[in-house]
Order: structure tokens, then C-alpha cells, then sequence
């Protein structure tokens, strides 16, 4: 009575066992994410070394997990971190929070908040889980390396 | 159109609406918002925005909705094409030049630019050629951060400079496309209220330095409160970020400060997150020193000795909360059994109990509202800049623009005189003797000015001297006018605590004691003396706040047993042996009675710092610890005892049922809340009397000004005799000197005397300067006698009869018991005719500055660095005398103690001297010694 169902899916099962592997044998081989893959976040600098981020608290206020915290403080002549005024003197992103949403990139208005296809986040205690400014901030500004849509290979278009 | 009334059309909504007021106004309360930067319900309109054109009917313009009264029959539309059209492209102007940096500026978020571009603006610009620009971040003043660039010029600062505090430190200057906000050259932007232009700048041009990128408002949480600073008891919200108060806004009430509060109010909220906090009770131990314990151990210490204890004095500071001072007064007099208690401190000698004498009530008949319905007003008593600051403002308002006549009774050129109809400047301790020519019209020139309705105002002064036959006086030229009286004691506690019963002679409600008590002086004489076994502080800091630091020096020095209950170690805490740590007024529920007896609500928004409690909850903690439990849990607990025992509260309705705010157009419609019955507008709904961010969802009332609900209910003001004296009638006296008939019973063993000149080589011994200073040199000290008072003199004491001096405990000279219960004032120019020494001896006056040496203040770090240095203040002729002028040094000395001040010369009574009463580096009350003190002044 259930004999052709059984066999319809018993159809599907063989046909994928002889289709190539989609697993991977992590952590011996890790798999390259796609560009835009939405992993843990950086903040960016300017040419010149100042910081993108301004302290404006906007990715705070995007975010829907209440992910981030940040405080900021006034640069001054001496103590100088990014141009204009204001500077995030702390800046911090809870991954036990983050949804990976990318709501906050978008509501960056200095583009000083990036995501990167890095995904291997994990730890032993909450505290390694909240990365700091120093964890965030990168050395050397990054060069932009992404492209459209239509520029990005076929296979490659299906997360976009 | 009958009875002031008029009918008109807002968008096809009928309304009906007082004649003369504003479109913008009725619109709002029908719902109808209608976008505005320059209109401010607190000043006149000016319709510089042009933001507010509606269309009205039979106009061929577009008018200004904030500068059109209402008229019957007008037919408004707000959203028609043309005002929309007008609307936006008002907008479009006012960002041609606006830097758009809302990421970096701290208004983003609240900002009624931000919002009503969202609600009322073009989606976008047409403007692509270079902005303006000027520097950014200008620091006007120590409070004030000012960002040209933003700046809508509204003239809303300018307005509220010139207008309502009177001093214009800001203007917009230049004309055109060129017209900038700016301070005048090297004058800073020095206003006692310069924070209420970052409040009400609809951009953030003006923007607070403490709080400049502390947070957005969506971090924050708030909640309505009351300043914990001055009597005025302006209502406030405090917000919080992570539990730490970091701002602090007016909230607007009619009925106390408009829309206003002064920059102590509004900067001076860092004490309660400082770090120097008490945060857990601490015990002295045999090693002496502080221990910190548990609060049951804290509690048996001193349970166990209030036990054995005979004599018990306890002071209670004019910062707590009405709660608390019913807490003192219970635990007081009827746990402890004990009359020996008081909160007055730096106002030691004022006598509030007298001023029952006008209607039964040891507080004011006025309320502030009846300053603006005034003809005349009559000022006895401090600067009220200084120390009541939007009393001032108050009193500003009534006579410029409600036309009261002023008239200013003070020894010393106070705010007020600028103002005032007529200035009668008095000799020091001459006020009452100028009262009584106003009451008896004596005052020819004056008294044409006196009508009714009149208002007395009367606060106590100088810190240090009896204020008694000023009370008197005042009573009498409030009862013979018919008058109102109000009464303005200095501190946001100080009304609560007379009500509660924290006094040695009025229980609750006023009911006279069983038997009168010792008073603050009373208690710290016993405790000098020996005579007191243990000694409460709760909130009291003698050391800071006691008008006579050598007194003070002898009861520490006595080694009583003191507890104290207190924020901040302050200088009294270290001569503790138990100390609890009590919560600030931002962390507790609490309610604070104001100088109209308005009972008004604190809400809590953060924890207090480790296990610190309310200070009602300790002491029925230590009632508890005696076998005495009161049975409260909570805040309302004892409310409903205090509503239970004391009459005058009966009807205090903590619901404040029907007393919420009127939603007053001052904040702007947020653009999120579309109302679909009025199109494009957008009702108040609720929370729009309310600033942004205000999000506890706490109601703010108004508060209760309970006296009227009695007095509806027909309570009977009544005299006391023998607890409130009454004033003799006087007669008409010329220039022959009233004596008033002491008081029945003035308090016992006050130091109520006389002449406090040091007369003897004193040793700094125990009597020093509790901070600074060094004693007297012999030589400066041994001639200051005085020779004789042949000039007016209240005791009509005998000349030359100089007070008998004998050594005291510590080698101190102490007085003879000979004191008289009224005071005597000196006529120092007949006791030193010759000044050719160089030096010669004044009447101190002394009086606080608004930023001061204040546990409170100087734990706030945007205040602390505006206290000014103390100086001491001249008579023009007696500096020439002395050979002083404008900025040099002086040495000023009294009570064996001595200082280096700077001179200013100013318009004071000659013969006396102003000396600010607790500035940083050197506090005036180690000079005080007794009432009415006296001090040296030479050539260094
Ligand atoms: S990715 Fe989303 S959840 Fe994570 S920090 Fe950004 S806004 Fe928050
Ligand atoms: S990362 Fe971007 S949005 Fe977040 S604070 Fe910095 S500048 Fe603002
Ligand atoms: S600084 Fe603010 S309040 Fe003053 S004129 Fe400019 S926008 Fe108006
Ligand atoms: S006037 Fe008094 S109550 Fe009002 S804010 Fe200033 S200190 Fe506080
Ligand atoms: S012109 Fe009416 S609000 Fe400015």
C-alpha cells in the first residue's frame, strides 16, 4: 500500500548518493564562503589611518538582537581617532547576540562597519564572545574588492 | 461670541476658544499640530520661522499660526496645498545651510529639525552649492557647547536671555545670509540659567558640555522627578544610560517654573553617581577607624547604645524628603521620646514657627501663582538668584510683565534691586525696623506703592543671626495689610521638614510639642558641653553648614557617640562612629515639599550605590531594633500614617487624581504617530507633555499645594499662644528703636547674644578653623573690643556693657549666661570711631552663592569648577577707610580664626560686610562665632 511512496523515496536517496559530496571534512578543509557571506563584523579605516567609525551609535540603534554597544567621547588635538568630533571610545559586539542580520552595515553612515565572511565564531566563555574595538578594528583599510551581481560568476549568484 | 469666547473652523473641526489666544495653541489642544521652530508657550511669539503659515479664510497670506489670536468665524486649514507648499519650502531653506551631521550631534534622535523635515519637509534638496561653515564646538561657557553651523535662528536663546533671565550673553549677529549666533567678545556665556537654551534650541546649536556624546536618547530611560537642591522644587525628568543619571531636563509646570530650571538644577546631578558614594554601613572600630559592616550589626551598635541613652539630639539635613523627616520627628518624639530635635542648619537662626503666627501654618500663605496676581511684593531676605533661582525668575515675570510693584528690603545690592520699584537699604539686622516703616507707612515715599493685593516675602539671610524680630516684622506687615506671606526657607527639604515636625517645638501638622525641645544650636552646645549621649546626623552636616565652626569643633571634640546617616563621607562623617549610607533623591521614591508647601513626587530611576536605603527606612529600622515596629514596607506605608496623624496632610492624595500636567505646546509631534483623523496633523497623544524620552510611563503631576484642600475644607487658621508668639502691636515709633517683647519662651540657652568680637588672645587651640585659617595674632585679636554701642541697639543695652568673657572648657572664651532672648544689633561706627589702625570691626553678612563648597555640588563635576573663590565685600567708603580697594587682599578675622580674602567693593550697608558663606578653600562659618557674628577686616 505505502510500496510506492517507499519507493519514490527511496528514488531520491539513491540518486543523491551518487552526486557529489556537498559535506566538507571540517576543520581539515574549510570551505571559502561567498563574498558577501555575512560573518563577523570589522570596522574600517580611513587612507590616512584615522578610523571610519564615528561613535554615532547608529548600528546600536539598528540592531534588532541589541547586539552592540558603543560609547563615544570627543577627539581632541592631542588624542586624535577619527576626523570631526566624535570617536567610539568603546565599541563592542556581543556574537551570543548577533543575528547576522547586517542591519547595522546598512545603517552605518561612514561605511566604517563591515561584515567578512568569517564564521568560525566560537569560545569557551561569554566574555570571548564579546569582541572589543581592538578585536573589531582593522590595521590597514581594506580595499573594496566587491563586485555586482551580474560581474560575480553563475554559480556564485545564488546567495545574492 | 459671548463671555470671551470665540468660535472658529481648524481644519473642518469646530472649536470654541478663549478670545486672544494663539491659532497655534487652540490647534494644538484640538489635536491639529502645526510645525514651528521660533513659537515657545514660555515667550512672546516673534514669527521669525515662518514655519507655522496656515491658510486662513478672507487672509490673502498665509499667516503665522503663532502670531494670529483667534477671531469668531476664522476658518484655519493647516493642510492646504499653499501652507504645505509654504511649510515645505521653509524647510528646504533652513537646510540649505544646515550641516546634516545628525550622526555626530547629540539632538539627533529628539531633534524637532529631524523630526518635522520627516513630517512637514521635501524629500529632498535642490541645493548643491557649497554650506556655509564655521567652526565647530565653540565652548561659550563651562556649561554651554555652541555649534554655529546648526543654528535655525529661532532667536529662542536670545529670547529666553533678554526676556526671562535677563541677562543677554548670546545674540545673533550680522544680518543676511551672514547672521550667526554668537556670545558677546571674552564674555563668556556666564548665565545662572544658560541651560535652559539647550533645552529649548529646537537644533543642536546649543548643546550641553556634560552630557556632549554621553548618549542618544534611545538609551536612555527616565523618570519625572523633583531638583533635590532649593526650595523652589522644580519638577524634573532625570534620564539614565546603564543606570548612571546623565541628563537631567525641566519638566514644565505652570505652577512652579514655567519651563525653566537653573543650571544647578539641571547640571547638578553627578553627585548621585560619584564614586566617593557611602555604599555599605561603616562602624568605627578600637583602632579608629571605619570598618565597613553589616546593616544588622551597624543597627545593634546603635540600638544597643540609643538604649542606655538619656540624651539624645538628633539633626536632620534639609535635603531628605518629607518622608523622611516624618521618620525623624516619629523616631524622635515618640520612639526616643525626645524633643531635641531640628533640621536647621544654615538657617539655625530662623524661626519658621513664628511666621505661624499670621495664619497658623509655619510656612507660606502664598503660593507662587499669587506673585503674578500681586500689586505689590514686598522682599525681605536672601538673593534670590542665588539661592531660590527660579523663584527668582518667578518674581522677574511678576513685575515685568504682570506690572507688580517691587519692594526690596536688603542690606546688600541683591538681583532683585535692577528690577525693583524701591530699594530700602538697611543697616545689617535694620530689615525689621524697615518692615515696620512699610507696615506703619512711615515710608512716605513707599508707601503709595503698597497695595493690595500684597505678598510678603521673607527668607532667612545671612547664615549665623537671628532672624526672629525680621520674622516678627514680616508677620506684622502681613497681618496688618492682609497680606500673603511667603515664606522661602533655602532648601528642597527645609518646608517638608518644619511640616513633619523635625523641630524642637512643633510636633506634625503643627501641633505645639509637649515641651520644647533644644534646637540645633541647643543640641551642639549639649554635646560641647558633655551633656548629650549620643547624637543623630541624619543628612546633617554641621561641620560644612553650622554657622559657628568653633562651636561645632567643640561638640566633635567632645567625642559624643554620633551616628550619621549620609550620601558622601562629608567632613561630619568623620567624626562618626556608625554611618549608614542613605540614597539619593534620583534612587528612592520620595516626595519633597516645596517653599509653597507643594507636595511633588520623585520617581526612582536607578540603585543606589551598594546597600545604601532611604533614610525613613533607617530609622524605622532603628525604631524597629528598639521594640518599637512601625510596620512599613513600603513608601506608601507611610503615607498612609502621615495622612492618618498629621491634620494638616489628611487629604494629601498621592494619586494626584485630575492634577496631571496639561500637555503644554512645547514638544514637538514626533513624526511616527500618524493620526488618521486629522490628515497630515498629529495629536499630543499621550506622553506629549512630556520630553522626549521620557519612556517610564510614570505620570508627572503637577503636585499638590496641600494647604488649599484645608483650607477649602475649612481647617481654622488659628494662633497658638505660647508656642507661636504673636507680635505686639506696634506702636509708631519714629526714630526711637522698637523693642519687641522677646518671645515667650525664644529658645533656651540659645547663644542669642551679642557681641561676638574676640576679645581675648585665643589660642587655635580646639576652637580653630575646622578647614583653614590660623588663629588671630594677639595683637590683631586683643583690640577688638567693643567700646560701646551707643547707636540703636535692640536689647537697649547699656553702653559699653560688653559681655562677660571667661574661659571655657578648652580655653575657649566662652559667653556668660547673660544672654537675652532678642537679638542686638551693633552700630559698629560708634563702637569704632577711629579707624586710624587701620582695621576695624563689621557686621558679618554672609549669604550663599548658587555654585558652593556643597556636598552636592561639589561632587558635581560640571559644577565644582564654578564656585568662585570667597571674597569679602565692601562698603566703597569703608574700603577707603581701610585703605582697600577693588581686588586686593584683606585679612579678615573672628572667632580666633583668620583668612586672606579678595576685596570687592560693592553697594552694602557700611558697616558691614559680605563674605559668601561656603565657597572651596575656605568656608566662612569658622569666622562665626554665636549669632549675629561680627568680624575684623584690615589691611594685610
Ligand atoms: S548583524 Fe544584525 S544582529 Fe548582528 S550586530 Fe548587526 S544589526 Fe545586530
Ligand atoms: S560603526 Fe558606523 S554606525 Fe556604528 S557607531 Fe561607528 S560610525 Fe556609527
Ligand atoms: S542657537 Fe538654537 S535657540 Fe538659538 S537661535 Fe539658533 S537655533 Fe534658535
Ligand atoms: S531653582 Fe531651585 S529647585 Fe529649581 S532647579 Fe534651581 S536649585 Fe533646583
Ligand atoms: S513663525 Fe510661527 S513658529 Fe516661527
Amino acid at each position: 500500500m505505502a510500496l510506492p511512496e517507499i519507493l519514490n523515496g527511496m528514488k531520491t536517496v539513491v540518486k543523491n548518493v551518487f552526486k557529489k559530496k556537498d559535506t566538507v571534512s571540517y576543520p581539515e578543509v574549510r570551505r571559502q564562503p561567498f563574498p558577501r557571506y555575512k560573518g563577523r563584523h570589522i570596522l574600517d579605516r580611513h587612507p590616512d589611518g584615522l578610523e571610519k567609525c564615528i561613535g554615532c551609535e547608529l548600528c546600536a540603534g539598528a540592531c534588532p538582537a541589541d547586539a552592540i554597544q558603543v560609547v563615544a567621547a570627543e577627539n581632541t588635538p592631542e588624542a586624535r581617532f577619527s576626523p570631526g568630533e566624535r570617536y567610539a571610545q568603546i565599541y563592542q559586539i556581543n556574537y551570543l547576540r548577533c543575528i547576522f542580520c547586517g542591519l547595522c552595515v546598512e545603517a552605518c553612515p561612514t561605511e566604517a562597519l563591515l561584515m567578512t565572511t568569517e564564521y568560525e565564531l566560537s569560545g569557551s566563555s561569554r566574555e570571548q564572545l564579546i569582541y572589543t574595538k581592538d578585536q573589531l578594528i582593522i590595521d590597514t583599510p581594506i580595499v573594496r574588492h566587491w563586485t555586482t551581481k551580474k560581474e560575480l560568476p553563475p554559480e556564485r549568484q545564488v546567495f545574492s | 461670541m459671548s463671555d470671551g469666547k470665540v468660535t472658529l473652523t481648524i481644519n473642518g473641526h469646530d472649536v470654541e476658544a478663549e478670545e486672544n489666544r494663539l491659532l497655534i495653541d487652540v490647534a494644538e489642544e484640538l489635536g491639529v499640530y502645526v510645525p514651528r521652530f521660533c513659537y515657545h508657550p514660555g515667550m512672546k511669539s516673534v514669527a521669525v520661522c515662518r514655519m507655522c503659515l496656515v491658510k486662513v479664510e478672507g487672509s490673502r497670506k498665509l499667516l503665522p499660526a503663532c502670531a494670529t489670536p483667534v477671531t469668531d468665524g476664522m476658518v484655519v486649514d493647516t493642510v492646504d496645498e499653499e501652507a504645505v507648499d509654504a511649510q515645505e519650502g521653509m524647510l528646504e531653506f533652513l537646510l540649505i545651510n544646515h550641516p546634516l551631521d545628525c550622526p555626530i550631534c547629540d539632538r539627533a534622535g529628539e531633534c524637532p529639525l529631524q523630526d518635522q523635515t520627516y513630517k512637514h519637509g521635501p524629500g529632498s534638496s535642490r541645493y548643491i552649492e557649497p554650506k556655509r561653515t564655521y567652526e565647530k564646538a565653540l565652548e561659550i561657557s563651562d556649561l554651554v557647547v555652541l555649534d554655529r553651523e546648526r543654528c535655525v535662528l529661532c532667536w529662542r536663546c536670545v529670547r529666553f536671555s533678554e526676556e526671562i533671565a535677563g541677562d543677554a550673553f548670546i545674540q545673533l549677529i550680522d544680518r543676511g545670509a551672514g547672521t550667526q549666533v554668537l556670545t558677546f567678545k571674552d564674555d563668556p556665556f556666564d548665565s545662572y540659567f544658560s541651560g535652559n537654551t539647550i533645552q529649548i534650541c529646537p537644533v543642536g546649536a546649543l548643546l550641553s558640555k556634560p552630557y556632549r556624546f554621553v548618549s542618544r536618547p534611545w538609551d536612555l530611560t527616565s523618570a519625572p522627578s523633583v531638583c533635590s537642591y532649593c526650595a523652589v522644587g522644580c519638577p524634573l525628568t532625570n534620564e539614565a544610560r546603564a543606570e548612571k543619571v546623565v541628563r537631567c531636563q525641566a519638566l514644565p509646570n505652570e505652577n512652579v517654573n514655567d519651563f525653566w530650571v537653573c543650571d544647578k538644577g539641571r547640571f547638578g546631578y553627578h553627585y548621585v553617581s560619584s564614586e566617593e558614594r557611602l555604599a555599605s554601613p561603616l562602624v568605627r572600630t578600637d583602632a579608629d577607624e571605619f570598618e565597613a559592616t553589616s546593616w544588622g550589626r551597624a543597627l545593634d551598635v546603635v540600638t544597643g547604645r540609643l538604649r542606655t541613652a538619656r540624651r539624645i539630639g538628633i539633626i536632620a539635613g534639609a535635603h531628605l524628603t518629607t518622608e523622611d523627616a516624618y521618620a525623624v520627628s516619629k523616631l524622635a518624639k515618640k520612639t526616643l521620646r525626645t524633643s531635641d530635635v531640628d533640621s536647621r542648619l544654615q538657617d539655625a537662626g530662623a524661626p519658621y514657627e513664628r511666621a505661624a503666627a499670621l495664619s497658623g501654618v509655619a510656612g507660606s500663605t502664598a503660593t507662587l501663582n499669587d506673585l503674578e496676581s500681586a500689586r505689590t511684593i514686598v522682599w525681605v531676605g536672601p538673593d534670590p538668584k542665588e539661592v531660590l533661582p527660579v523663584l527668582y525668575l518667578r518674581l522677574r515675570k511678576s513685575v515685568l510683565e504682570e506690572g507688580a510693584k517691587l519692594i526690596v528690603v536688603s542690606p546688600r545690592r541683591i538681583s532683585l534691586d535692577a528690577i525693583a520699584t524701591h530699594v530700602i537699604r538697611c543697616d545689617v539686622g535694620g530689615e525689621a525696623e524697615a518692615v515696620d516703616g512699610l507696615t506703619w507707612g512711615f515710608d512716605t515715599a513707599v508707601a503709595g506703592d503698597v497695595g493690595d493685593p500684597l505678598v510678603v516675602c521673607w527668607g532667612p539671610s545671612s547664615p549665623g543671626r537671628d532672624e526672629g524680630p525680621i520674622v516678627d516684622a514680616v508677620v506684622a506687615l502681613a497681618r496688618n495689610k492682609n497680606a500673603k506671606l511667603l515664606v522661602c526657607p533655602p532648601h528642597a527639604g527645609s518646608q517638608g521638614m518644619i511640616d513633619m515636625g523635625v523641630h524642637p517645638s512643633l510636633d506634625p501638622g503643627y501641633t505645639p510639642s509637649d515641651s520644647r525641645g533644644k534646637d540645633t544650636r541647643g543640641i551642639l552646645q549639649a554635646a560641647a558641653a558633655g551633656e548629650l549621649d549620643i547624637l543623630l546626623l541624619i543628612g546633617a552636616d554641621p561641620v560644612a553648614d553650622f554657622p559657628d565652626g568653633g562651636l561645632v569643633a567643640r561638640a566633635f571634640g567632645s567625642g559624643v557617640f554620633t551616628v550619621a546617616v549620609e550620601l558622601f563621607p562629608t567632613e561630619s562623617v568623620a567624626h562618626a562612629d556608625v554611618v549608614f549610607p542613605s540614597a539619593a533623591y534620583a534612587e528612592r521614591e520620595g516626595t519633597f515639599t516645596n517653599l509653597e508647601r507643594r507636595i511633588q513626587k520623585l520617581e526612582p530611576l536607578t540603585a543606589p550605590p551598594g546597600s545604601a536605603s532611604e533614610p525613613w527606612r533607617i530609622c524605622s529600622r532603628i525604631a524597629h531594633g528598639l521594640g518599637d515596629d512601625w510596620g512599613w514596607a513600603g513608601f506608601n506605608d507611610v503615607w498612609t500614617e502621615i495622612r492618618a496623624t498629621v491634620p494638616t496632610h489628611a487629604h494629601v492624595d498621592l494619586t494626584w487624581a485630575g492634577q496631571e500636567s496639561r500637555p503644554l505646546s512645547l514638544h514637538y509631534e514626533s513624526p511616527f504617530q500618524p493620526d488618521p483623523t486629522h490628515g497630515r496633523s498629529v495629536s499630543a497623544g499621550p506622553g506629549a507633555g512630556y520630553p522626549k524620552g521620557h519612556r517610564s510611563g510614570a505620570p508627572f503631576h503637577t503636585g499638590q499645594n496641600w494647604p488649599l484642600s484645608w483650607e477649602l475644607r475649612g481647617f481654622e487658621a488659628r494662633q497658638r499662644p505660647g508656642i507661636i508668639p504673636s507680635r505686639p502691636p506696634e506702636p509708631p515709633a519714629g526714630d526711637d528703636p522698637v523693642s519687641p517683647a522677646p518671645a515667650p519662651g525664644a529658645p533656651a540657652g540659645d547663644d542669642a547674644a551679642l557681641r561676638l568680637i574676640p576679645r581675648t588672645d585665643t589660642p587655635a587651640g580646639g576652637d580653630a578653623s575646622l578647614r583653614s585659617g590660623t588663629p588671630l595674632s594677639s595683637a590683631f585679636a586683643s583690640e577688638a573690643s567693643p567700646s560701646s554701642a551707643k547707636g540703636w541697639s535692640r536689647t537697649g543695652g547699656e553702653d559699653g556693657d560688653s559681655p562677660e568673657v571667661k574661659a571655657g572648657k578648652s580655653g575657649v572664651p566662652e559667653r556668660s549666661g547673660e544672654s537675652s532672648p532678642a537679638a542686638t544689633w551693633h552700630s559698629v561706627e560708634d563702637e569704632f570711631p577711629s579707624f586710624s589702625e587701620g582695621r576695624r570691626s563689621f557686621v558679618l553678612y554672609t549669604g550663599r552663592l548658587l555654585y558652593d563648597e556643597g556636598a552636592m555640588v561639589s561632587k558635581t563635576v560640571a559644577l565644582k569648577s564654578l564656585a568662585r573663590r570667597p571674597f569679602v565685600e565692601l562698603n566703597e567708603e569703608d574700603a577707603k577707610e581701610l585703605g582697600l580697594s577693588e581686588g586686593d587682599e584683606a585679612l579678615v578675622g573672628g572667632n580666633g580664626v583668620r583668612a586672606t580674602l579678595e576685596v570687592r567693593l560693592g553697594d552694602i550697608a557700611r558697616g558691614a560686610v559680605f563674605i559668601p558663606y561656603d565657597q572651596p578653600g575656605w568656608r566662612a562659618n569658622s569666622i562665626i562665632r554665636g549669632v549675629n557674628p561680627v568680624v575684623e577686616v584690615r589691611h594685610p
